[in-house]
């Protein structure tokens, strides 16, 4: 009997190697597991530094106005900058056809931005502004970093199975997020040293495979020179007219800015909106929130799937149907159910936004732009994850 | 920026819970302003989406013109 289950299982793995292995063009089921592998490794950083462990680091040197204050700008800086040079960065890879080698490089800032800040001594208020000038660094290069990990999806994938690879990368990334959330539970290590250096560790561990296994077609040989990163500036007026040759694609991101914006800032306030609108307990709220990001990796699976089925375009229109659903039930009643109902809505159609736009993108962009065009792609996402959550602090009572 | 205002104006004038909602009603407006301008993007294959398609051989692997169609078995 154990023998069978076991040949049974031993079917299923390979059938599902065999499936991954359909989904690549180098025919290696190693590809789109390594690629998938850095969502995961960057979404812990996302979540330890960025939406949890920063704030409070700051907050419990400089008080509670004063540290919400300064880590408002710190984190305004490095992504505000990063919009503003994203096409820049984007443009940079296009010369030399390869995103790799600055995807390392900007992993690499990231993740020794993170462990300096694991490393500076506790409760030393002197060290505040240094630990605040890493982490602009580091969340600089997370989000530079971010421009050449979507462009690599044409690499890991066939045009027809993108939309798979890029939902397995969103479902994944959910679950990195899930795994730090329950270590820093379990750790209960908040905003110490501990979380810093989980975060790092976790994130050079799990970004390692796409480096071993995702190897690119060879570049035009080019090398990175600091007069032509100058130089690309003024390619930046020449990134938008190019944006404006490509039919719908500057229509795309200005709707790309009004939709990510209520999704960027619904990510911020949503555990506010519970306790405050809803009622319910700070305890209740993490477990609440936990669940949706379960349902959110389940749904980012399923729209991958639709991507492939209907085309990224009217997977994205359904994801914000969705929303406009879940949004109209989470406001006409306060109540727990509906808000839980809401949330559901909201949290699948969360991965169907990620899962779905970058493909979408990815098609209307012409192959030798796909640098510079996800850079603009970068700048509309970012610009409206500065103007979206920064204003909220002010609608949040507690603050 | 649409929400933070919403909600911290209505909160100072005493709306309670309401503030939570009108803010809500702000995210939906913005939807709805993105799906209505997303409808009228073109949806079409780029370039980068034919890379991977079949591509013709090269000239010299071409069948030649009269070739017989018929399977050589």
């Amino acid at each position: 009997m154990a023998t069978a289950a076991g040949a049974v299982d031993a079917k299923r793995g390979l059938r599902l190697i065999e499936r991954l292995a359909g989904l690549t063009p180098s025919g290696r089921a190693g590809v789109p597991v390594a690629w998938a592998l850095y969502d995961f490794a960057n979404t812990i950083y996302s979540y330890a530094v960025v939406s949890l462990a920063m704030g409070l680091w700051v907050v419990d040197r400089l008080g509670p106005a004063d540290g919400q204050f300064w880590f408002g700008i710190a984190n305004a800086a490095s992504v505000g900058l990063n919009a503003l040079v994203s096409p820049v960065l984007g443009a940079m890879s296009d010369r030399g056809g390869r995103r790799m080698p600055y995807l390392l490089f900007f992993t690499g800032l990231t993740i020794a931005g993170t462990a300096a800040i694991g490393l500076l001594p506790e409760g030393a208020s002197g060290f505040t502004v240094l630990g605040l000038i890493l982490f602009t660094v580091a969340n600089f290069s997370y989000q530079a970093a971010l421009i050449y990990y979507d462009a690599t999806l044409p690499v890991v994938s066939k045009p027809k199975t993108r939309g798979r690879v890029s939902g397995i990368g969103v479902a994944v990334g959910y679950l990195g997020t899930i795994v730090i959330a329950l270590l820093i539970l379990i750790t209960d290590s908040g905003a110490t040293s501990l979380t810093f250096l989980m975060a790092a560790v976790l994130f050079a561990l799990f970004a390692l495979p796409i480096f071993l296994f995702v190897r690119e077609p060879a570049g035009t040989g080019y090398r990175f020179k600091v007069g032509d990163a100058l130089a690309s500036w003024r390619q930046l007026s020449t990134t938008v007219d190019d944006a404006r040759q490509v039919p719908g694609l500057l229509r795309f991101l200005v709707a790309r800015f009004f939709y990510t914006d209520p999704v960027n800032t619904v990510i911020v306030i949503m555990s506010v909106f519970a306790t405050q609108a809803i009622g319910m307990t700070t305890a209740a709220t993490n477990m609440l929130l936990l669940g949706l990001t379960v349902a959110a990796v389940l749904a980012s699976f399923g729209w991958g799937v639709v991507v492939e089925r209907i085309g990224p375009k009217r997977t994205l229109m359904w994801v914000l149907v969705s929303w406009c659903v879940g949004l109209i039930i989470a406001g006409a009643v306060l109540e727990f159910e509906t808000f839980v109902i809401a949330g559901i809505l909201l949290g699948s159609g969360l991965g169907g936004v990620w899962t779905s736009d970058r493909v979408f993108m990815l098609r209307l962009s012409p192959p030798d732009k796909i640098g510079e065009f996800f850079g603009l792609y970068g700048l509309a996402g970012k610009f409206s994850a500065v103007t979206g959550p920064c204003s909220t602090a002010r609608s949040c009572p507690c603050c | 920026m649409l929400y933070g205002t919403i909600v911290s104006v209505l909160l100072n004038a005493g709306w309670g819970k309401g503030a939570y909602q009108v803010g809500i009603l702000s995210f939906l407006v913005l939807m709805l302003i993105g799906l209505a301008l997303l409808r009228g993007v073109p949806d079409r294959t780029s370039e980068a989406e034919n890379e991977g398609g079949i591509t013709p051989p090269p000239e010299h692997l071409m069948p030649a013109q009269d070739m017989p169609s018929e399977a050589r078995f």
